[in-house]
């Protein structure tokens, strides 16, 4: 690709998302017309679009993680660590124990990611320890240590608590409401006491909050906030925040002084997620402007709309500890404590009492999607299952949507045959028509409702594992039983998806997407051409197989429609594509003989169809049948005399007729006409490199029929002409590897011209280059092809010293040519391409040679 | 600019002795790139009027410094994986947004881009690496702040395309 390329390749992509998505693969051939190598990967680029998420964290860079060993077994100042139990925001958390013994049991070392200067940590420790730790009450850990080490680390060491989170605690036993808010209360009495003592936590939050076996809830990291305060110069202001976004309340969100209604807030919103099972808002995906906005004016959904059982005193007493006013929130812990038992004993609640309501508005997330894609590291590391859970519940979101839509239509209809009825009664002709205005209004509703179903079922999920998260783990090293089971996760849904419509839909379009889906499908999981194939060949087949039998169902329901025909023939040829790989002749013939079956009834309907003229096309070129498919395109191009892409379609099948063996004569037109298309198509679009390119392969294909007609140096002068067009391509664009290799390959052929009409010299130094070009592509081309090169250049060069009569080094490189066409052979397990292959036989000729003369 | 231009060894040296202390020390397991950047920035510029001029310049210098540091040790990381001695298994960290071979691919699909168009390359190493806002992307590049959005949302395709796919054959 060039900076051109690049630069029009931006604007193709943002032209197609101009347009609705719907006709975007139209617009983006139109758009690609005349720039036809970017069309595949304009067309990746536009569909990239829910990539939310990529690169986009906060300072994603921020975000990096680097893991690395926790060092179990260091001491930390009196501390011994046994091992890493936790991270946290702050840094991470270790068992440990007394390294001297003056302390029995197990204390939790809290080791701190935070650059905190030692001399200032200190003397916020001697200040503040103290009081901390004369907070001495049972559901409260202890603050047992502090310090740094001569390294710079600072560690606090506290009481270790053995149990569970209290939000996994309570989900793990599944609690009653009643239960939860026991639990809930224990707590807050807790934060109370600690209130009374002036000391406000600050971070509170359910990892902090470690309820035992016993079912008492202990609250850890009292304080500790508070005693990093000091920790952090203030003028350089780091933005280390010391509690987490999600419970901190707004005005600490906007940098305010703490104070215990910080504590307060956050114990709303514990409340509320301990009742519902899930946070009331995620903010650590948000940008910052966005969590000050947010800050500014709270929104999300009241804890009953998550969670039907609850009522709306719990609704009132949530929303009163979650104010974003302080003045509006409970005055203290022990106040809302209060109101829930007034709650529990079937009390009025004060909060709803005083209608201490403030508006709460449905809490529009920046959306799921953009949760769930939030970095598609984050959503491979759930696994393919909770990605598919989450599409699932999604799916489910719209499908609820689509009821509701056919409600509104059936509420419609009830309404049209009311008003039929006046109709009758008045015979109001006027009414009728307004009867039927409305019957069409229901149905449309009813008909738009289950198409957003069908679109969100099919698509959603089909595709966003087949075109989203399957592309985005070929990236990441060790994926494929990741892609294989999300392959199969497609599968078994778009099957379920099939099953059930059997027999019930006569929803063509709904077949048509299935049959989309499962092409897609087959193409991931075994499409030889698809580089990046699952090598899942079986369930290709099987994939392409349903692609038809839904291409089928299209047929069946829209027996007179000609396209319907043409889809199921293009099924039919992917699918023979497939038998073809698997060495299924059978298979392959069967499939390809309705695919002429059908494609003979839609020419005889329509001979001069565009389409049909272009499948026959394709099934010509995949039969082989070169002349057949040439005097096609040539049809094509009759009808778009200006069309670059038919021009390179035709110039493709003249190339592959110049290559026959057939009369020199005939060849030499083919190769003639080739190169006139070539120079046309190259015309329209003066300098583009790929139709450049184009036209060195009609140049070497003549100069190969010139050297068959016996004048080597014709061919020389012609093969100079092919390497000097490919050398100025490979230097505008260095790191094009199809330029480079080409070059390579038409060194190669000039060089046996040269070494035919004996400038021994010259032929060398071309071989040279080319097998030094070989060299440096290793490893990027696929297919062994850089090997291709050398064992070419190889090749060459043994010719060459032969011819010079140096035996000893031809038989020397025509042994190594070999053993490098032997690995090739091995490691791809394939025949030859033609040209290794005759230099293949040739080695082999040589070395036999030498054997002889060795004898 | 010339006093910027004089800071940039004692940056780099600083930056690297910042970076080294967190990301080199293998008790860490996260590290926060940009707040190092932001830190030594305001450190180096504490009670200065800075021009804008000077403050992008910083960033861009500071971004690439990053980059480069970041690289350099995901290398590390991932020869040490290769050789075998093998740390032992890590809980799941929160928020693994991006691990050293993630990294590695960005930083090969971003010397492609730098070919290709050298100011969004410049864009994207000032967000990603330099931790800029979209605001102070735009005014560092010189950009409206729709022309920078409509730039990082197609750089952005694009690497992710190029990360993902390999690097496909044109």
């Amino acid at each position: 690709m060039t900076r051109q390329d690049f630069e029009q390749l931006e604007a193709i992509v943002y032209a197609a998302l101009e347009v609705p998505a719907i006709d975007r693969a139209d617009a983006l051939m139109r758009l690609c017309s005349g720039h036809e190598h970017l069309l595949q990967e304009a067309q990746a680029l536009v569909s990239l679009e829910c990539k939310e998420g990529f690169l986009e964290l906060p300072g994603a860079a921020a975000q990096t993680v680097f893991r690395a060993a926790a060092e179990s077994g260091q001491i930390l100042g009196a501390w011994h660590l046994e091992r890493l139990i936790g991270r946290g925001g702050m840094g991470s958390v270790y068992l440990a124990s007394r390294a001297d013994g003056r302390f029995e049991g197990q204390a939790a070392v809290k080791v701190l990611d935070v650059g905190v200067p030692g001399a200032a940590f200190e003397e916020r420790f001697r200040r503040e320890g103290d009081i901390l730790a004369r907070l001495i009450h049972p559901n409260i850990a202890r603050l047992l240590d502090a310090g740094t080490t001569p390294e710079g680390l600072s560690y606090i060491v506290m009481e270790y608590v053995e149990g569970h989170a209290c939000n996994d605690w309570c989900q793990k036993r599944s609690t009653s409401i009643a239960e939860t808010v026991r639990l809930f209360l224990r707590i807050c009495e807790t934060v109370q006491f600690a209130h009374g003592h002036l000391i406000v936590h600050r971070d509170l939050k359910p990892s902090n909050i470690i309820v035992d076996v016993a079912g008492e809830p202990h609250l850890v990291d009292f304080g500790i906030a508070r005693l990093l305060d000091g920790a952090v110069d203030d003028n350089t202001r780091t933005g280390f925040r010391a509690f987490s976004l999600n419970y901190a309340s707004p005005e600490q969100l906007l940098g305010k002084p703490a104070t215990t209604a910080d504590d307060v807030y956050a114990l709303g919103v514990l409340l509320y997620e301990l009742l519902t099972g899930q946070p009331p808002y995620r903010l650590a995906t948000m940008e910052l402007p966005e969590i000050l906005r947010f800050a500014e004016s709270p929104t999300f959904a009241v804890p009953s709309t998550v969670e039907a059982s609850l009522s709306a005193d719990v609704d009132a007493v949530v929303l009163k500890a979650m104010a974003p006013e302080r003045a509006s929130r409970y005055e203290t812990a022990e106040n809302l404590a209060a109101d829930l038992r007034r709650y529990l004993n079937g009390f009025p609640v004060r909060a709803r009492r005083q209608g201490q309501w403030y508006a709460a508005r449905k809490f529009v997330a920046r959306n799921r999607a953009g949760v769930a894609a939030a970095g598609l590291a984050t959503v491979l590391a759930l696994g393919a299952a909770g990605a598919i859970t989450w599409e699932a519940r999604e799916a489910r979101r719209f499908a609820a949507e689509a009821v509701r839509q056919r409600n509104t239509a059936e509420t419609h209809r009830a309404m049209a045959e009311r008003r039929g009825a006046e109709a009758i009664a008045s015979a109001a002709a006027e009414t009728a028509a307004k009867e039927r205005a409305l019957r069409n209004e229901a149905t449309a509703s009813e008909e738009k409702a289950s198409a957003l179903a069908r679109f969100h079922q099919v698509r959603s999920l089909a595709r966003f594992l087949v075109f989203d998260l399957e592309p985005a783990a070929r990236s990441v090293p060790g994926a494929t039983p990741l892609r294989k089971k999300m392959a199969d996760e497609a599968v078994r849904y778009l099957d379920t998806l099939s099953g059930s419509m059997q027999g019930i839909t006569t929803d063509a379009e709904l077949w048509q997407d299935i049959a989309d889906a499962y092409a897609v499908l087959g193409s991931v999981q075994g499409d030889p051409s698809n580089a990046f194939n699952l090598g899942d060949t079986q369930g290709a087949l099987r994939s392409y197989q349903n692609a038809v039998g839904a291409a089928e169902a299209v047929l069946k329901l829209r027996p007179n429609d000609p396209e319907a025909k043409r889809r199921v023939a293009e099924g039919l040829l992917t699918l023979a594509g497939q038998f073809g790989a698997m060495r299924d002749s059978e298979g392959a013939g069967a499939a390809t003989g309705n695919a002429i079956r059908l494609l003979a009834q839609l020419s005889e309907a329509a001979p001069n169809d565009e389409r049909v003229l272009r499948t026959r096309a394709r099934l010509a070129f995949f039969q082989k049948q070169f002349s057949v498919y040439t005097e096609l395109s040539e049809r094509l191009l009759r009808m778009h005399p200006r069309d670059g892409s038919l021009q390179r379609y035709a110039a493709l099948g003249h190339k592959y007729l110049a290559a026959e063996e057939i009369p020199l004569a005939e060849r030499l037109r083919h190769a003639e006409r080739a190169l006139e298309l070539d120079r046309a198509n190259l015309q329209t679009k003066p300098g583009d490199p790929a139709a450049r390119l184009d036209l060195t392969f009609d140049m070497s294909m003549m100069a190969n029929i010139v050297s068959h007609t016996g004048d080597r140096q014709g061919a020389a002068k012609q093969y100079r002409e092919v390497v000097a067009v490919r050398r100025e391509l490979h230097d505008a664009d260095p790191a094009n590897a199809r330029f480079t290799e080409r070059l390579a390959a038409g060194l190669e052929f000039l060089g046996l011209e040269l070494a035919a009409t004996g400038e021994l010299d010259k032929a060398r130094d071309a071989f040279e280059e080319a097998r030094r070009i070989g060299e440096a592509l290793a490893g990027k081309l696929g297919a062994g092809l850089d090997q291709e090169i050398v064992a070419g250049a190889l090749g060459g060069l043994s010719e060459t010293a032969y011819a010079g009569g140096d035996q000893v080094t031809s038989c020397r490189l025509a042994g190594e040519a070999l053993r490098i066409a032997d690995a090739i052979k091995l490691t791809n397990g394939k025949t030859f391409s033609a040209p290794l292959n005759d230099l293949y036989i040739k080695m082999q000729e040589r070395m036999s040679h030498c054997a002889a003369a060795r004898r | 600019m010339q006093a910027v231009e004089a800071l940039i060894p004692m940056v780099y040296g600083e930056l690297r002795q910042m970076a080294e202390r967190s990301l080199g020390s293998e008790r860490y397991e996260t590290t926060s790139a940009t707040s190092l950047v932001h830190d030594l920035f305001l450190q180096l510029m504490k009670g200065k009027r800075i021009q804008w001029e000077d403050r992008s310049h910083f960033f861009g210098i500071a971004a690439r410094i990053m980059r480069q540091l970041l690289v350099m040790r995901a290398r590390r990381r991932n020869t040490l994986k290769r050789g075998g001695g093998n740390p032992a298994p890590l809980p799941p960290v929160e928020n693994a947004v991006f691990d050293a071979a993630d990294l590695l691919a960005l930083d090969m699909a971003l010397e492609k881009l730098e070919l290709l168009d050298p100011e969004k390359a410049r864009l994207v190493e000032l967000r990603f690496f330099g931790g800029l806002t979209m605001e102070e992307t735009a005014e560092a590049t010189g950009v409206s702040l729709a022309t920078a959005k409509r730039h990082w949302d197609f750089s952005r395709r694009w690497l992710f395309r190029e990360m993902s796919a390999g690097a496909p054959l044109p």
